[in-house]
């Protein structure tokens, strides 16, 4: 069975138990859905981000991650179709989709379902259309600078539609930014750890090596803002999402983002170890687990059931 | 007999110069030293340059001063100056962070610095044997140096200035104590 044969029936089996979640009504098993969704969807999504950056930037890491990058960006269209069970089952996972809900301020215009619909619409057209603009063959530097731009705003305003709206309560401005991030170092960390199961030089693995670390100081510096502005400022509606996603067992899972997904790789990315192969393919699968976790961590906690 | 500090080779190319070292090496001298105007990329491998004592102490000023920043912040919040602010505990941790990581930066900087200036001997060293040669002063203008000293096992004067001729310096002259 090839690799196409797999995604495209993993992809169907998906989308039918996604679908049945949705019309089932069950606000657990969709947010699961839209959780791993929204993870593997970092793939595709941050490899055009890359992929976007290397037209314009250049850099000898294209070599090695440049097929892997436009093979994720190809799968772009396949998880438009798997967002659609979340389309559908709108009312059973975000409070606003509920009869009834008002909003503060405008936040009931934007939050309505046909403009929500539209807006996913729209974010996964504009990036299917950079993708196809971009892996034609030869360089697009024009279609990186203006789809990077445009890509700034869709992918933040996905992030905060996708996933801040879940408690429509909460307001944090570095959101999308932050989700951004996620995407990149979700993607960067699943491909470096497929790169490097093929043999590869130590200069190439020390670039790589490179921008997983600046990948893991993003997300850190971004995730750690969010958290000092939100605890200084001390609001009850925004101190509630840090407060649901620290009960219980969860309270587990900020603290294994701190160790797993930040010091622990960067200790190992800025020692001597980088320079092992084994090493550096066990870091990028180990951050590729965190980000699937940190994924669910943002989604599940914060669901009215 | 006054022996004299060692040798000096002039070559007026890079790409000379670290041929010359590596030739050097594999002859089997071990204390003999490059002299360049600036950083040449392949220098550090051609003289097997494996010697890093910066980057621990590098990382343990930033762990001390980090440290010691951190608990500058906690003793002046807690035990000094306790302020209530807006019911917040007093040893606020999140908001520790950021100057903790800021002046540990400062640390490991000044540290580093001043670690690779005291190896160096500095500021105790007034001066040095090379520093008396007429044309040293071109290793920080134009010119590439190689300088092997007496002291080494392998060191023979006339063998030596023979092997360093052979080698096609530009200039070649015996270093006094």
């Amino acid at each position: 069975m090839t690799l196409r044969m797999a995604i495209a029936g993993g992809g169907l089996a998906a989308f039918l138990l996604g679908m049945a979640a949705a019309l089932a009504g069950s606000a657990f098993w969709l947010g699961l859905y839209l959780a791993l969704l929204v993870g593997l969807t970092a793939v595709p999504l941050g490899a055009l981000a890359l992929l976007m950056i290397h037209q314009l930037a250049g850099g000898e890491w294209g070599r090695n991650l440049g097929p892997l990058l436009r093979g994720a960006t190809r799968l772009l269209p396949l998880a438009a179709l798997l967002f659609v069970p979340v389309l559908v089952g709108l009312e059973v996972l975000y409070p606003w989709a509920r009869p009834g809900w008002e909003g503060p301020g405008g936040k009931g215009v934007w939050l309505q379902d046909w403009f929500f619909i539209a807006r996913s619409v729209v974010y996964f057209a504009s990036w299917i259309l950079t993708a196809w603009l971009l892996l034609r063959p030869g360089r697009h530097p024009v279609v990186a600078g203006l789809g990077m731009a445009a890509y700034t705003i869709t992918a933040s305003l996905a992030g905060v539609d996708w996933l801040m709206t879940l408690e429509p309560e909460f307001n944090s401005s570095v959101f999308g930014l932050l989700f951004m991030s996620q995407l990149v170092l979700g993607a960067l960390a699943l491909l470096v750890a497929v790169a490097l199961r093929s043999p590869m030089a130590l200069p190439a693995r020390k670039t790589l090596a490179s921008l997983l670390l600046a990948a893991v100081l993003l997300w850190g510096y971004l995730a750690f803002m969010q958290y000092l502005v939100i605890w200084s400022v001390d609001l009850p509606h925004e101190v509630s999402w840090y407060l649901q996603r620290s009960e219980g067992v969860w309270a587990l899972i900020p603290w294994g983002l701190v160790l797993l997904q930040f010091l622990l790789p960067l200790i190992l990315l800025l020692s001597w170890a980088r320079s092992s192969r084994r090493i550096l393919a066990g870091v990028a699968v180990l951050l590729f687990a965190m980000h699937m976790l940190e994924a669910g961590w943002m989604v599940l906690p914060g669901l009215r059931l | 007999m006054n022996r004299p500090w060692g040798l000096l080779a002039e070559f007026d190319d890079s790409d000379r110069l670290i041929e010359a070292v590596r030739r050097t090496r594999e002859a089997g001298y071990t204390e003999f030293e490059a002299h360049t105007p600036f950083p040449v990329e392949g220098l550090a491998d051609a003289l097997d340059f494996q010697e890093n004592k910066i980057d621990p102490l590098h990382l343990a000023g930033g762990i001390v001063v980090g440290g010691a920043a951190l608990l500058l912040q906690w003793w002046i919040n807690v035990v000094d100056y306790p302020l209530n602010i807006g019911g917040r505990p007093l040893a606020a941790w999140p908001a520790f962070v950021l100057p903790t990581f800021e002046i540990a930066t400062v640390g490991a900087t000044v540290v580093g610095v001043a670690a690779m200036l005291y190896l160096n001997g500095l500021p105790g060293r007034k001066t040095h044997p090379l520093l008396k040669m007429e044309r040293f002063h071109l290793a920080s203008d134009s010119r590439f140096f190689l300088s092997i000293q007496a002291s080494d096992p392998v060191y023979e004067p006339r063998r030596t200035r023979a092997f360093l001729e052979g080698l096609g310096p530009v200039a070649l002259d015996e270093v006094p104590r």
